[in-house]
């Protein structure tokens, strides 16, 4: 059986303001989904707080839903436990960039596999419109009371530098494109990072649709050689272009695959590495104990302990 | 010049303890390792090697006596007050056994 | 009766730790039970740290003082501990030394030199080593004085080659020496040696010499010494571990498939020790998973906060998974702690106290953390707290944990405390015997219906756990509905809250009572000591000094602190007119747990607040003060 879009689809009503660009991303989320054909039940969804990360609820799939910029620590604790699930994080850029920053470079230096998906609207839109990381200095949005006095993260550059081996950027209202890039991030092995523009028409009326239309523009309509895949150490010439493509974010805003390093191994694979037998018994599936007892005694185990009266 | 080794006494107000070549242990300041020989001696020990120890080089020093590294300037206050202003400490190299988490 | 007492000082990183092990072994090799402690600073290299050491042909509880010799191979030592070397007992130093005021030494802290300056301006003396070497002598203590240097020098003479390393030859000589006037044979120090340095051989050699001359040096020079006996048990194969050690033994054997850290004394330790014993084999485990080793992922991470989210995603997805931490990384946790309630994730939290506030002295013990840990995170947040009392209940704890977490989806506080974390015991096979707790994992469901609902009411509030990836499901830190969806509803919102507080009481109804406190000594004793955690083996040693003397007193050692026990603890207190807590907080926490959940009032408190751990003869000092004067509340402050 083939699923379709719909099969992702839950019964809890979707609860954004009317015009948000998470539609967009969630409907590009569901046919993602259904293109790969991942069954829900190894589909695990993880949020933190936020209007973005309530999608747990509306994707199908075996999801959790966690506090307030945590769903990177919690998201590579489900995959370090049980490797084979398909693990997708969901969040704003205040979560996953400002209460969460510390876990998003974390992540790129561990290079577990998941798929980091930032819904970037710039604002906290849940408790009315503060600023948000990604929103540029001097600009005073009409939540705002005076403008921003503090200026905004480069995600792009902070994924880079922080190790993650797939980094792209989408657009929330371009449902077809997006959907091909959540495909390749899920597809790729190891801490994939897709940065969505998204407008947030309630809060947000300075990066309006209009203002991210204006500007963005397809990294391989541009340039149908554009091929930012490092295959090797051949590739590291490529590195100079892709930085300036990833800085670039004013009159211009490129979207599409900026990165993507086919050569670093994962967290699992050097867990594998270290200790074969980890993905054959994972720590959330193998058993811990023979007929309910502890299957050794201390004394068998830890000798270098252990002295002869 | 003919090498004769480290002799087991020091000679005309010389030793290792104001030898330039040698590391005076950090905790232990009584024995040390002279770069030279490249082996643990004792301070009062002398060899014909010994280079007269002195603060003159713009470099890091080590003061036996208030156990603390120094910069040149502050290794001159130190040295006029006669404490013992080495080039640097000795720590063994198996010191990880010994330090607890803290 | 033997029962020796005694310290080795030095610098950090100058040799204690070998010292102080080798010293342990050497009791152990001969037949007697031992305990020792480290003490130090907060410092990588250089401040003065100590090993205390007791040595019993009985049980080996609790530090005391004075102690029976102290080994003080640098001046600081000396002077530390001038006050800790009974009348009797040795004080060995270098001889070197006795010129060294203690006003020059910069390692040492200043408040201790001040008060050092008046001890011995009062008695017209300057404040040297050579000072407190004629002021123990006249108290009626042996001093040895050793020419180390020149011992040292003979050490390398005799071997030809190198030494290997400075520091551990030094303090072998002066443990040697130490060991000498105790009766401590050569032969047993040499097993000793070579029990701690026998994989070594460049390190074992010189040590080996070391210790003949160092004991040839005290043969010649302080004449015969009987011979200590052997004691009682010999012949067996026995363990030398310290607390850390034994919970990461327990975790490991007990079934933890996914540990997370964040570099933090006194906890750090722990973690290490489960990495290096994260791939190794697990008896009848590996054959059934035809593994030759079983794998546990371990890992360091970013922060407490991602410490602590990891191991509830790992546990979400199905993993045994532990953290362990100390109070200022729990306090990075707590709103982590508040999810797992709402959750219901089953994780244990280790929980080695320190003292505080804040950063505190991270180096040092204390019993702070104990309300910290039962009304850890926000909102109505009720979790199982166990406090255990020495190694072995550590041991059975650590297993107990982790049952109690994935049979009611809690998490678990286990409590203890840098003293036990840095104490090593010996322990025998009948100690840790892993089978004495059955390893349950609780209501589990692998294959859940395609309508499995996550949080599904239930008479006793446990809900049917299935892990991630297993069927379509939310686990949900909102107040949710028994699917898990988020809900705001007042009636969904009562019914969950009812749940986890159902599922509270299960937990309370559950643990069997003599899991929740234990009541030491006679039932009918009048006098009753109050008291959770590693005072445990204090008060016992204590009890027993007491008895002899005529005094009567019960322990009501409190073993689980969440959910309180409250009927047990009423059942047990005696007079509460006579009723004593023994606390190394300020605020008498044990004791407000008391008053909040029993109506009884504590009128008579021991407290330990210098961040040390609590000696035997201070309980027995505090008790008869509270008996004899009516003294409200004791402050007791041995330990240097």
């Amino acid at each position: 059986m083939v699923r379709r879009w719909a099969d992702y689809k839950t019964e809890a009503w979707v609860q954004w303001c009317p015009g948000c660009g998470d539609f967009g991303i969630l409907a590009a989320i569901h046919r993602a989904l259904a293109e790969l054909d991942i069954d829900p039940r190894r589909l695990v969804v993880v949020g933190g707080i936020g209007c973005s990360s309530r999608s747990v609820y509306y994707v199908r799939g075996s999801n959790v839903h966690v506090i307030h910029g945590r769903s990177i620590p919690v998201a590579s604790g489900v995959k370090l436990a049980n490797p084979e699930l398909e693990v997708v994080v969901v969040g704003g850029d205040g979560d996953l960039l400002g209460i969460g920053g510390g876990h998003f470079t974390a992540l790129g230096r561990r290079n577990i596999d998941l798929t980091i998906l930032l819904f970037d609207n710039s604002v906290y839109g849940l408790t009315k419109g503060q600023a948000g990381p990604t929103l540029p200095v001097g600009v005073k949005t009409k939540a705002l009371p005076y403008p921003n006095v503090q200026d905004r993260v480069n995600p792009l550059i902070l994924a880079y530098a922080s190790g993650y081996t797939f980094i792209a950027r989408g657009y929330a209202y371009h449902v077809n494109q997006l959907k091909d890039l959540i495909k390749a991030g899920i597809e790729h092995r190891g801490s994939a990072f897709i940065d969505i523009l998204q407008p947030c028409p309630t809060y947000n009326d300075m990066m309006t649709k209009e203002w991210y239309e204006e500007r963005i523009y397809y990294l391989n309509e541009e340039d149908p050689l554009w091929d930012p895949r490092i295959r090797g150490p051949e590739d590291h010439v490529k590195i100079p272009r892709i930085v300036e493509k990833m800085l670039e974010f004013g009159d211009r805003i490129p979207l599409g695959i900026l990165y993507q390093d086919l050569t670093k191994t994962t967290l699992e694979d050097r867990f594998e590495q270290q200790m074969p037998g980890y993905r054959k018994a994972p720590p959330a599936l193998r058993p811990i104990s023979v007929n309910g007892r502890a299957p050794v005694h201390p004394f068998k185990v830890f000798k270098d302990k252990l002295i002869e009266t | 010049m003919i090498e004769i080794g480290v002799i087991k006494k020091s000679r005309d107000g010389l030793g290792c303890f104001n030898c330039a070549n040698w590391l005076p242990h950090a905790h232990y300041p009584f024995a040390g390792y002279c770069t030279v020989w490249d082996e643990v001696t004792f301070e009062d020990y002398y060899c014909s090697r010994h280079a007269r120890m002195n603060v003159d080089a713009d470099r890091f020093y080590w003061c036996a006596t208030c156990k603390v590294r120094l910069t040149r300037e502050d290794a001159l206050t130190h040295w006029t007050l006669g404490h013992r202003v080495v080039r640097g400490a000795y720590v063994d190299p198996d010191v990880r056994d010994e330090i607890y988490e803290g | 009766m033997v029962d020796l007492s005694f310290i080795i000082g030095g610098p950090q990183g100058g040799g204690v730790e070998s010292a102080g092990q080798i010293a342990l072994k050497a009791f152990v090799v001969k037949g007697y039970n031992v305990l020792g402690t480290r003490e130090y600073h907060s410092n990588i290299m250089g401040a003065h740290s100590y090993y205390h050491v007791r040595v019993r042909d009985g049980p080996a509880r609790a530090l005391k003082t004075p102690v029976d010799l102290v080994v003080a191979i640098d001046a600081e030592s000396v002077l530390t501990h001038i006050s800790d070397v009974g009348k009797g007992g040795y004080l060995v130093y270098d001889l070197d030394s006795v010129d060294v005021d203690a006003t020059k030494i910069a390692s040492m802290e200043p408040s201790l030199r001040s008060r050092l300056r008046r001890f011995f301006a009062d008695m017209n003396m300057k404040p040297t080593v050579g000072s407190a070497v004629k002021v123990l002598e006249e108290r009626g203590v042996r001093t040895v004085g050793l020419p180390l240097k020149d011992m040292l020098k003979k050490v390398s003479d005799t071997l030809g080659t190198p030494i290997a390393s400075i520091a551990k030859t030094v303090n072998v000589i002066g443990l040697t020496a130490g060991l000498y006037t105790q009766g401590v044979s050569l032969q047993h120090i040499v097993k000793a040696v070579e029990a701690q340095f026998g994989r070594r051989p460049k390190i074992l050699a010189p040590n080996i010499t070391a210790a003949r001359v160092a004991f040839e040096f005290m043969e010649q020079n302080i004449g015969n010494i009987p011979e200590l006996p052997d004691g009682p048990h010999r012949g067996r194969v026995r363990m030398i571990a310290s607390g850390n050690e034994v919970v990461a033994m327990a975790k490991v054997v007990g079934g933890l498939t996914f540990e997370t850290f964040y570099p933090i004394t006194p906890a750090s330790d722990e973690a290490f020790y489960i990495e290096e014993n994260k791939y190794v084999e697990l008896g009848e485990l590996s054959e059934k998973l035809e593994l030759d080793k079983i794998p546990i992922a371990v890992l360091q991470t970013e922060d407490e906060i991602a410490a602590i989210n990891m191991a509830i995603g790992a546990a979400a997805a199905g993993a045994r998974a532990a953290t362990s931490t100390s109070g200022p990384g729990f306090s990075l946790m707590n709103e982590a702690i508040s999810m797992a309630v709402e959750m219901e994730i089953p994780v244990v939290i280790t929980l080695w106290m320190r003292a505080g506030p804040s950063t505190g002295i991270a180096t040092r013990t204390g019993q702070q953390d104990l309300l910290h840990a039962i009304f850890s995170g926000h909102g109505d947040t009720p979790k199982i707290v166990i406090a255990s009392g020495d190694h072995v209940e550590a041991f059975y704890d650590a297993i107990k944990a982790f049952n109690w977490a994935e049979e009611f989806q809690t998490p678990v506080v286990h409590l203890l405390d840098k003293y036990i974390a840095s104490t090593i015991t010996v322990l025998d096979e009948w100690d840790l015997d892993p089978h004495k707790v059955s390893i349950s994992r609780g209501l589990r469901i692998e294959n859940p219906p395609e309508d499995y609902r996550r949080y599904e009411v239930t008479d006793n509030g446990i809900s049917p756990f299935a892990p991630l990836g297993s069927a379509p499901m939310l686990f949900s830190s909102l107040e949710h509905d028994e699917h898990g969806f988020a809900s705001e509803d007042p009636v969904d919102r009562e019914a969950m809250v009812e749940k986890r507080l159902r599922k509270f009481e299960t937990i309370a109804r559950s643990i069997p009572e003599e899991e929740k406190i234990a009541l030491h000594g006679d039932p009918s004793a009048r006098v009753t000591i109050v008291s959770f955690g590693s005072t445990k083996q204090a008060i016992l040693s204590a009890m027993e000094e007491l008895e002899r003397e005529g005094v009567r007193v019960k322990f009501l050692q409190l073993r689980i602190l969440s959910p309180f026990p409250s009927k047990a603890v009423m059942d047990a207190v005696g007079d509460p007119e006579l009723l004593i807590s023994v606390e190394a907080n300020a605020i008498g926490q044990l004791a407000l747990l008391l008053r909040a959940y029993t109506g009884i009032e504590v009128k008579h408190f021991i407290q330990k607040l210098n961040a040390r751990p609590l000696y035997d003869v201070e309980v027995v000092y505090g008790v008869k003060r509270i008996l004899g004067e009516g003294a409200r509340r004791v402050v007791v402050s041995g330990g240097a």
